[in-house]
């Protein structure tokens, strides 16, 4: 029997959903882009209103749905049903935005279970050149008591939307005490074969 | 009754950050080390005042080019102060010299007139008289005076503080390359020797807590380690410390500046990996107080994070990591994950980013994490190091008698299939 599961992009409007979903899905994001008519918020000439699309299939045919979630909080009522039964969410934030801190507190807020579960990752996109401003993010997180990976990413790059994916599943296999039988246990001498850093 | 002797207190005026930081280690050294004492005063009363040349940097360049002296900066006193000037002071020179500023303190002080003058005579003139005349750059020391320079009575009032921040970074250790004949229990002795010219000297630092030394790191484990403890214990709290020159022999060019938690190196050198050395040993670095050596055409210098410094290092040259002392019962764990965003080579091991996972969801030995994680001794070695340089590791050295136990696992739902996303996605596994 075929299996669905699905994971969530989320982050404020402009944050990159799109472009992540884009980077991984087998198919092209089906996207409900329209003219951006709220510009004040965000310069955008298009944004999405509804949900971002894509789909990853395995060779058992079992699915996963990509789901980008809108950034405009008036569509917060379908945040919920979005995130029960997630596998896992890849929350976005974009550091140039005027109080990117605000724009992330609602998703904290929106999405605590799955957060605080540890089965999430923040990417954090233009990111000033002072490291510390990684630290602020990671600060805001420990205050609602989420610990979860936190990078700094350029979600234009392919490379660093798989890093995320790849924070992401590690969480969920140590969460669920399950990495022994995963990547790692495959190598049949694996400190002997893995290659330096 | 004894006469204590006041200090002289010198000042700097209108000069740039890296030469009022010369002026202010040089003043350290002799801290405690000279008949007379000498005091850096960031703010309020001072006796000498040091001032920059009337030479722009432009003139200084096209002059030296031609070997023709020109002066950095030069001492003066406050403006309406009668002096007699001395006839063997002298201006100090581009480029610039520690050991000719010294010989200036060195004149200075032997015609220095004792006992200084107590300071409740100090009298208040404004602080556009510290700018410097054309007639004052030509005078270039003189006997103390009493006048208090900044008027504003906040800054006088602030000054013990700032005083104190100022001093916060002394010299700890002097080592190899300073000869026998000045050192004085480990530390440079000023009244025995100046530091010879051209000379670099090789001293640890301390940071305000007086934990740091950087004592002359050979390795980059060394080094990673002399970085870390320039830190605070305190998460997010910086290192006081000012500024200081490093480079090393194989052409490293940077500049420490602690309390940015910066190093400047040269971009030329980080892109130049035919620079490895065999055996992992490259940097050996030195820490000079007599100002970088000439930048050669190319080296532009670019501004690096301490942490991401040692990331890099530690990827590339992680043969010493593992002088990490780490006890073998010692129990890790992470307070974050580090940014493997700036760092992929780590993440792209398997091992690192799970034993990462592993670590900051639960408290374990490092021979537990060797083993649930798989990652390699070197890897392994490389992650604790950076994060325990990060201050990120807390590593508590006693094994509990009951050992703490892991969050319940969830019940698997989604690992099948995260093993199998990572064979779609081309991600490790």
């Amino acid at each position: 029997m075929v299996q669905e599961y699905k994971l969530l992009f989320a982050g404020g409007m402009g944050v990159g959903k799109t472009t992540a979903i884009a980077a991984v899905s087998e198919i092209e994001p089906v996207s409900t882009d329209v003219a951006n008519s709220d510009r004040e918020a965000f310069d955008k000439a298009l944004t999405t209103v509804t949900l971002d699309y894509g789909r990853i299939t395995l060779p058992s045919g079992d699915r996963l749905r990509l789901y980008g979630i809108p950034g405009q909080q008036r569509f917060s009522f379908m945040w919920s049903m979005l995130e029960h039964g997630a596998m896992g969410m890849v929350l976005l934030a974009d550091a140039s935005r005027p109080d990117p801190f605000a724009e992330l507190e609602v998703f904290l807020k929106a999405f605590s279970k799955l957060l605080r579960s540890g089965r999430a990752v923040l990417g954090v996109g233009r990111l000033p050149k002072k490291r510390e401003a990684l630290d602020k993010y990671v600060a805001k997180l420990a205050r609602r008591k989420i610990k979860i990976p936190v990078f700094s990413v350029d979600v234009r790059q392919k490379d660093d939307v798989l890093l995320l994916l790849d924070a992401l599943f590690t969480q969920i296999e140590v969460i669920e005490d399950d990495y022994r039988g995963g990547a790692a246990s495959q190598k049949t001498t694996p400190s002997a074969n893995e290659p330096s850093v | 009754m004894s006469e204590a002797r006041l200090p002289i207190r010198v000042a700097c005026s209108g000069l740039g950050d890296r030469d009022a930081f010369l002026v202010r280690s040089l003043l350290r050294i002799l801290d405690g080390r000279r008949e007379q004492p000498w005091v850096f005063q960031e703010d309020g009363a001072a006796d000498i005042i040091i001032t920059p040349s009337a030479h722009k940097d432009s003139d200084r360049e096209r002059l030296a080019a031609r070997r023709i002296p020109t002066s950095r900066f030069v001492l003066t006193v406050p403006a309406g102060v009668k002096i007699d000037l001395s006839s063997g002071a002298q201006a100090v020179h581009y480029p610039l010299r520690a050991s000719e500023l010294l010989e200036c303190f060195d004149q200075l002080e032997s015609e220095w007139p004792f006992p200084a003058a107590p300071l409740k005579t100090a009298t208040v003139v404004t602080r556009q008289t510290v700018a410097p005349t054309a007639a004052q750059t030509t005078r270039l020391v003189a006997p103390r005076t009493t006048q208090q320079l900044w008027e504003d009575p906040r800054l006088s009032q602030a000054s013990p503080t700032i005083s104190h921040a100022a001093t916060d970074f002394r010299l700890s250790q002097t080592l190899t390359d300073a000869p026998s004949s000045q050192m004085s229990h480990g530390m440079i002795d000023s009244r025995l020797s100046h530091i010879p010219e051209g000379r670099t000297l090789t001293v640890g630092v301390t940071n305000a807590s007086g934990r740091g030394v950087l004592a002359h790191p050979a390795t980059v484990g060394a080094l990673i380690q002399a970085l870390r403890s320039l830190r605070s214990s305190q998460e997010g709290e910086r290192p006081q410390g000012r500024c200081i020159d490093i480079f090393d022999q194989a052409g490293w060019i940077g500049r420490l500046y602690n309390g940015r938690n910066k190093v400047y190196a040269s971009r030329r050198f980080m892109l130049d990996r035919s620079a490895e050395p065999a055996g992992g040993r490259l940097f050996h670095w030195r820490f000079t107080l007599s100002g970088l050596p000439p930048l050669s055409k190319g080296d532009a210098l670019i501004e690096v994070d301490i942490d991401l410094l040692a990331w890099q290092l530690s990827a590339r040259f992680c043969y010493d990591f593992a002088t990490l002392d780490l006890p073998i019962n010692a129990l890790l764990h992470l307070r974050r994950w580090p940014d493997f965003g700036v760092h992929p080579e780590f993440s792209s091991r398997p091992g690192v980013m799970l034993a990462t996972a592993l670590l900051t969801r639960q408290t374990m030995s490092l021979a537990a994490l060797h083993r649930e994680s798989e990652a390699s001794e070197v890897n392994l070695a490389c992650l604790l190091g950076v994060c325990w340089l990060s201050g990120w590791l807390r590593c508590e050295r006693e094994m509990p008698k009951t050992p703490p136990s892991k969050a319940p696992a969830e019940k698997t739902r989604f690992s099948g299939i995260v093993r199998s996303l990572r064979k779609v996605l081309g991600l490790r596994g």
